[in-house]
């Protein structure tokens, strides 16, 4: 993975040193409140319901072991023993105090970590694909061009003071497992035909009150000019984004108030007078970042293995979660492994200080010390040989980091919710505790398949609702926690936003509707038919009249 | 309050601002006066003749390009922060640094804090009205927080 230069390690020593600066001006009363929350906001600290939260940079979704030991470490020293996945492949802590930020910051820095730009109305984390450079269908690793991002918008003079936060994923494989049409900036690394590098830019795409699937504002950026151009959107945007309504205040909004065109026009003017500036990437600037990564080595190992075949016919426990939890990798004998953080009774994407010490462990054992993070909140070992499956799952299991259920209704993505959020109208990890509960048994949700659920407990969408084949918004009625149903989202290659469904639905009987879809579903759908297509066929009036039988 | 000049340097403001309500009395000769867009556009002949040195102040939705034909005659561009979240004011200094190749001061007030004046620096300003909050001794040193970066720098100010 990227290891730091010198450079790179001095700027997030001195930023820490910086931060600290500014928070004993803040506790000593001598930096305004308001001042402080912008200067801490783009250090990744919110003040929450109960505690403040810190969320941790995990850019584009890479860690390695020691990095992992030092999240186990923080958590046990600062916060309650357990961090959390979020969707943007980052770790949030929730129970720190303000004082001791720095000192999390600082133990951060040591292992080549930090906080920054992980909120705020600045260039947020980018996020890419957990398979890059181990995926079958990849047509470019992203993550080369994610770190040049990362380098590129970190303490970027003129763009840290946005409208709003700004959102860059970057994909190079033909299935995107980044929803990449749901961020303000998607970019989807392909080859032109003649085999140059080169990228599908997306523009305008968000969740929160207005979802937005992104526009193509260009098919095919040469890679040369791939900086030039993203400075060329984010002047435009600084500039004529709005500022009077934070609600208003995305890119998307722009993009939709002015169309596609237009904004498109806008950016290749700016864009004409910045191509050939210094922001142009040469090949040795290319290759310089490149080099930094010691991309890993693998063995020329055999397709197949004899006793691991043996291992998955006579256990059939451990068949399913190969099934269920490993995809093919790109070479030979090797296999990714999905790490389950949606087992029975754990809140989705929490993880505590004893799985992540036995998850960096077992990545030094297993998988060349590396573990990713994932869009779906979950940890992928990327490359196990298929030889030590048998034995990594054992591990898995008593870790309860086994659970076989990639993909499926309780591989749930939820926002932390009423639990922990000051913005949230209401819970969502017990929502999603009671739909795990419900399709605990393996045949069942093996019988459902492939289907995504995600639950948000207020309107920002934290937990994607927009595009889940199933989604959940919670709603304040009357200080009770009540569930808008929305069916038919995706955030797959095909990224659609869900409908609503009906007349939100309160909270003792919220399992109740998602089961009621589900079985609808399974009554209704053809052989080897797929939620959506089942819904795209029948409609949603099938699953209204079930739901909201009662109402009748 | 005094004004931080580049990065070291602190002096007196010298300026008549007559966008300030209360100093919208003529321009005398020998004065260094601040006007805004509209006034700049509509007299600057007058302007030109009467004072010794002019600036222009703009606001944070005026464009830059308004100002080009008189970018030679200006001997500073004012650019403010109405409140320091607002970032407006780090493109259009980059633009007439980097775009326009400006070579004037380009002087920043407003909701100025210490804790901007290095994106403020590296996007091109080059003079530092703080806000009243802040302590102008100290703020000076907030330059060399973070001593490097990733991005290209931009040319200074040059008429000193």
């Amino acid at each position: 993975m990227y290891a730091y230069s010198q450079v790179d390690q001095q700027l997030v020593d001195e930023r820490v040193s910086q931060f600290r600066d500014q928070t004993s001006r803040f506790l000593a009363g001598k930096l305004d409140e308001d001042v402080y929350k912008q200067l801490r906001l783009r250090n990744g600290l919110y003040v929450q319901r109960h505690a403040p939260m810190l969320r941790v940079a995990v850019p584009y979704g890479v860690l390695n072991s020691s990095q992992m030991h030092t999240l186990a470490d923080i958590s046990r020293t600062y916060d309650k023993g357990y961090a959390h996945v979020t969707t943007r492949q980052n770790f949030q802590f929730n129970w720190p105090t303000i004082e001791s930020v720095p000192d999390i910051l600082a133990d951060l820095a040591k292992v080549q970590m930090h906080a920054i730009q992980t909120s705020g109305n600045c260039i947020r984390n980018v996020t890419s694909d957990p398979l890059a450079g181990v995926a079958v269908d990849e047509v470019e690793d992203p993550r080369v061009w994610c770190e040049i991002i990362r380098q590129w918008s970190t303490l970027h003079p003129e763009f840290s003071y946005l409208p709003r936060k700004f959102k860059f994923a970057v994909t190079g494989s033909t299935e995107d497992r980044v929803a990449a049409q749901v961020h303000d900036i998607g970019l989807q690394v392909l080859r032109n035909d003649v085999g140059e590098v080169g990228f599908k830019v997306y523009v305008g795409g968000g969740m929160g009150r207005t979802p937005v699937i992104g526009k193509v504002i260009r098919d095919f950026l040469p890679r040369t000019d791939f900086l030039s151009y993203l400075d060329a959107i984010l002047r435009v945007y600084n500039l004529y984004g709005r500022r009077d309504n934070m609600y208003k205040a995305r890119i998307k909004i722009l993009v939709n108030a002015i169309g596609i065109d237009k904004f498109r026009d806008m950016v290749e003017e700016e864009w004409i007078q910045v191509r050939d500036s210094e922001l142009k990437l040469s090949d040795s600037r290319i290759q310089t970042v490149t080099d930094a990564f010691n991309f890993l080595q693998y063995q020329t190992l055999p397709a197949t293995d004899e006793d691991h075949e043996q291992k998955l016919s006579s256990n059939p426990i451990f068949a399913s979660w190969y099934r269920q939890n490993t995809k093919a990798h790109k070479k030979s004998g090797y296999r990714i492994v999905y790490v389950s953080l949606k087992g029975h009774g754990q809140a989705p994407g929490d993880v505590t200080d004893l799985q992540m010490d036995g998850i960096a462990d077992l990545a030094d054992q297993y998988s060349m010390g590396e573990i990713r993070t994932t869009y779906s909140q979950n940890m992928v070992l990327a490359h196990v040989e298929q030889t030590d499956l048998y034995g990594l799952w054992r591990e898995l299991n008593k870790l309860k980091l086994a659970t076989p259920n990639i993909g499926t209704v309780t591989d749930l993505i939820c926002c932390p919710g009423f639990d922990f959020c000051s913005l949230a109208n209401a819970t969502s990890i017990d929502v999603s505790e009671d739909i795990m509960a419900r399709f605990e048994k393996l045949d069942r949700l093996y019988d459902v398949g492939e289907l995504n659920i995600k639950i948000s407990g207020c309107m920002n969408a934290c937990g994607h609702h927009h595009v889940g084949h199933i989604g959940l918004l919670g709603v304040d009625k009357k200080g009770e926690d009540w569930y808008q149903i929305t069916l038919g989202g995706s955030a797959s290659n095909q990224t659609a936003l869900g409908k609503v469904l009906g007349p939100s639905v309160e909270k003792s009987k919220i399992g109740d509707a998602v089961e009621t879809i589900i079985d609808v579903y399974l009554e209704l759908r053809e052989p080897n038919e797929h939620f959506l297509q089942t819904l795209a066929r029948i409609g949603r009036d099938p699953f209204k009249e079930q739901v909201y039988a009662d109402n009748h | 309050m005094p004004i931080i000049i580049n990065n070291h340097q602190i002096i007196d403001d010298e300026w008549v601002d007559l966008t300030i309500a209360g100093n919208s009395q003529r321009p005398e000769h020998d004065l260094k006066v601040i006007v805004d867009l509209d006034r700049l556009r509509n007299e600057f002949d007058q302007l030109k003749t009467k004072s010794h040195s002019l600036a222009v102040r703009l606001i944070e939705t005026d464009s830059v390009d308004d100002i080009l034909p008189f970018l030679n005659h200006l001997q500073m561009v004012i650019l403010q922060f109405k409140v320091f979240a607002d970032g407006r004011a780090f493109s259009q200094s980059t633009l007439l640094r980097d775009r326009h190749g400006y070579k004037g001061h380009i002087r920043a007030v407003g909701d100025v804090i210490r804790d901007q004046l290095s994106f403020m620096r590296r996007c091109g300003f080059s003079q530092f009205q703080l806000a009243e909050s802040e302590d102008v001794n100290q703020a000076i040193h907030a330059f060399s927080d973070i001593s490097n970066s990733y991005q290209p720098e931009l040319v200074e100010a040059t008429n000193q």
